[in-house]
């Protein structure tokens, strides 16, 4: 979510650390601020909130308070408080699913265009402004968290109705999407349609438009599991939604109503006729105790009692202490705290992972062999050393016996061989020998394939002669002689040492053409002055080194015969440029007399 | 001729790698199926069905088959492990993985894992650190640090972010490689240990990223295109 600097310092007392400072804070101890950028009078921080703390944290107010406990600054929480209406919002509340739910009208409102207060703070978070009454909502979601909604309280027929829907119900939502509805939905609705569906999107049905002049607001909590399937059911995430899902704390509904009816009164004028709030079962302060040995033992960090307290101090928490046990009122927006361990979460990225120090393991480990894992290699290394190189492609094709549900068209099943794949490997590795300095491609590809019968660690191998495959159980038994006398452990060592530290060369995407030569010498001197001038050549004018690709004796003269490989990154060379350049080597071995171009 | 001995793919050649630096600490090697249930992929690892906490992976689910998933990381193999020893005990999982995700440069539908589970008696924070210092130091060189950062993965608590200091051709830089965490204690219980006896830490990283990191690949798409160009160490 998008956090605007200004708008989480108007929810504490005392100055922010400068937007750098703040930013390093917030990702050493709570969050990964996954951008900063300076406005002209503000700074603007998009923040990672996992869904552990996205109950608490998706909102501004939320945000300042976990600021204000890290850096011990004053929260600035005002108790907002609604005050009594004389009449009742007439609901009906049937959908058990539907934990609180809380209705104010206000009537003569006057809906027009937002402050130029208010657009320029919900655009700096990217929410584009409708109309005050809209706006204000947003607000209140941005501010406080609290998704809220509004109906034009003209055009709902009777009750405010939750319930759940009937099958095959439709919704047209505020985005003009027709939506079909099941049972297991809930909704909101008056005695004749849907109005909206509950937690996810509001309708066209009780659309506020600039001629309403009486509204309903809706300040509701709703049951996680039930929205998270209704918005995946639809495949509609919202901004309410996505808040609804991560378990909102039902008690802040109060405060979001006071605060938008509050709102709403400066931007739309109006008066509060009647309010409702379905709250049957209020929340209950959960307790849960730890030990300072509990925080301990985890982190393994020195902790003292002064610090942990320290730390439920800067929070504000209220807790107990005898003896050795701490018990704590977790806060009622704190959904993810449930036991010792969560504490110690919280201790040790509030202190500080940095002050924990890094220790061997206190046991010695004995290794378990997994044989499974060791064929593997010893395969790998044996094909190598027989001249294979290793591919890897992918677990997916076109078609096969086990499909995937919703994955891409060209990869919607899983392999069922690997030869397929490995074939098409092999004519690409084979048409590229002369770029691979190949004079006979080897492949093998070690991996997993699918059939209706289950899962089965393969082996494919591939060259002039065809394609074979097998189980890796399959072939290490054929080969058992060879594969158990290998020193899979040197060859290890080696492949490991020999990892170069050069980085990888990206290859060009244009094609490429060879130039072969074959030259009589007569000395080995003179075949070494040879190669000498063949490096030097392909190290400028080719894509890769000279590769040796014959040579013979005959009538006590050698013949030495290379190929060139010429290949640009820009374009598509033509034979004229390759000859022009090849012309180049010919003359070179031309102007000494000991060598003869055959 | 010259000789020509064949090459290995380069994850293959990060995985030996891995796999000597974490054998002389005493690491056995785990492994599981790729094709996994959805208990041991989510539920087990205290990711409930309804959870917000299941987005975090986009999932390939196995059609005609409900309850089924390619795994979206090496941790089910954790859970399959737990159940069948008894700590004490130090494994890494290395495995293909699967995320439903659009590709591009850096990112891929089937990628490596390397997935690492301790657990023992006392085993804290400071043990994980230990053990990934000391990997990375073996890894990257001598001179590499590491920081934790507060994270969410719903199968450990604490949970942190493992960013490592890599210093390469003079040019120092903070790279996310690894997430990591203690084991959370309903994790533990959901294989039958007792949370009180026993705690153990975890982590999970990504091979082809730290391949892409030791051998500066620009597109990550190469690695799973069966081109041999590919094999340049």
């Amino acid at each position: 979510m998008k956090y605007s600097y200004n708008w989480i310092q108007s929810h504490i007392e005392d100055p922010l650390p400068s937007p750098e400072e703040l930013k390093e804070v917030i990702i050493f101890h709570a969050f990964e601020v996954e951008e900063m950028v300076k406005t002209d009078d503000d700074t603007i921080f998009d923040i990672k909130v996992l869904p552990d703390r996205s109950g608490d944290c998706l909102s501004h107010h939320g945000m300042a308070r976990e600021i204000a406990g890290l850096l011990d600054l004053n929260f600035n929480d005002i108790a907002y408080t609604f005050p009594p209406a004389s009449s009742e919002v007439s609901i009906d509340i049937q959908a058990k699913e539907c934990i609180r739910y809380s209705a104010v009208r206000i009537d003569g409102v006057n809906v027009g265009p937002s402050p130029a207060w208010l657009v320029k703070k919900l655009e700096a978070v990217g929410q584009r402004s409708i109309n005050t009454v809209v706006d204000a909502t947003n607000f209140i979601l941005l501010d406080l968290g609290q998704p809220t909604h509004a109906f034009d309280a003209e055009k709902v027929k009777g009750s405010i109705v939750v319930r759940y829907a009937t099958a095959g119900e439709t919704i047209t939502t505020l985005s003009g999407e027709e939506k079909t509805l099941t049972e297991s939905m809930m909704v909101i609705a008056d005695s004749e349609k849907v109005l909206a569906i509950a937690g996810v999107k509001g309708g066209v049905a009780a659309e506020v438009t600039k001629d309403t002049t009486s509204i309903i607001l809706e300040i509701a909590n709703f049951d996680a599991v039930s929205i998270r399937k209704t918005s995946r059911s639809l495949g509609l995430v919202t901004d309410a939604s996505k808040r609804f899902e991560n378990n909102l704390a039902p008690y802040a509904v109060e405060a979001a109503r006071a605060k938008l009816a509050g709102l709403i009164a400066i931007l739309a004028g109006g008066t509060v006729v009647a309010a409702t709030d379905h709250y049957p079962n209020p929340q209950l302060e959960r307790a849960i105790s730890f030990t300072l040995a509990d925080i301990q033992q985890r982190l393994g960090m020195t902790i003292t009692d002064l610090s942990i307290i320290k730390v439920l101090d800067r929070y504000g928490y209220t807790y107990e202490k005898t003896e050795d046990f701490y018990t704590l009122a977790v806060p009622l927006w704190r959904h993810d705290i449930t036991g010792a361990h969560d504490m110690a979460e919280e201790f040790g990225r509030v202190i500080g992972y940095d002050t924990i120090e890094a220790k061997p393991l206190p046991f010695a480990p004995s290794i378990k062999v997994n044989e499974q894992y060791e064929k593997i290699r010893a395969i790998k290394f044996y094909l190598m050393q027989q001249g294979y190189s290793e591919t890897m492609t992918y677990s997916f094709r076109k078609k096969g016996e086990v499909s995937i549900a919703y994955g891409p068209k060209d990869k919607s099943a899983l392999r069922t061989n690997l030869s397929e794949a490995l074939k098409e490997s092999y004519e690409l590795n084979r048409l590229n020998a002369p770029l691979l300095g190949l004079k006979e491609v080897k492949e093998f590809e070690i991996g997993t394939v699918f059939t209706e019968a289950g899962e089965v660690m393969h082996v494919a191998i591939a060259d002039k002669s065809g394609i074979v495959e097998d189980t890796v159980d399959g072939y290490y038994e054929a080969h058992k002689d060879t594969l158990a006398t290998l020193d899979v452990a040197a060859i290890a060592q080696s492949v490991v040492g020999s990892i170069g530290t050069h980085t990888f060369a990206p290859w060009s995407a244009y094609p490429f053409i060879t130039r072969d030569i074959a030259v009589w010498v007569s000395t080995e001197a003179e075949a070494k002055a040879l190669k000498e001038i063949v490096d030097d050549f392909a190290a400028e004018y080719c894509v890769r080194p000279a590769t040796l690709f014959d040579t013979f004796t005959k009538d006590g003269k050698i013949s030495v015969a290379y190929r060139f490989v010429f290949q640009s990154y820009e374009k598509t060379l033509t034979i004229e440029e390759v000859e022009k350049d090849f012309q180049v080597l010919v003359s070179t071995i031309s102007a000494h007399p000991e060598m003869t171009i055959r | 001729m010259e000789e020509i001995k064949g090459t290995l793919h380069p994850l293959t050649l990060v995985l030996e790698k891995i796999y000597a630096i974490f054998a002389k600490q005493g690491f056995s090697v785990a492994t599981g199926p790729e094709l996994e249930d959805e208990w041991h992929n989510f539920d087990a690892l205290n990711v409930p069905k309804d959870h917000p906490a299941r987005d975090m992976q986009d999932t390939f689910f196995i059609k005609g088959k409900p309850g089924f998933v390619m795994r979206t990381h090496t941790s089910p193999v954790q859970i399959r492990f737990m159940k069948e020893n008894t700590p004490p005990f130090a494994i890494i999982a290395p495995g293909k993985v699967f995320r439903n995700e659009s590709t591009d440069a850096t990112h891929e539908m089937q990628f490596h894992q390397l997935e690492g589970l301790v657990v023992g008696e006392n085993i804290t924070v400071e043990h994980l650190k230990g053990a990934l210092l000391s990997f990375f130091k073996e890894f990257f060189g001598e001179q590499t640090e590491i920081r934790l950062r507060p994270s969410f993965f719903p199968f450990v608590e604490p949970g942190f972010e493992v960013d490592v200091k890599v210093v390469k051709n003079g040019e120092t830089k903070w790279l996310e490689v690894c997430g990591a965490g203690m084991v959370h204690p309903s994790v533990l219980e959901a294989v039958g240990y007792d949370p009180k006896q026993v705690s153990g830490f975890a982590f999970g990283m990504g091979v082809d990223r730290l391949a892409i990191v030791q051998f500066e690949f620009n597109d990550i798409r190469a690695l799973y295109q069966g081109d041999l160009r590919l094999n340049q160490w």
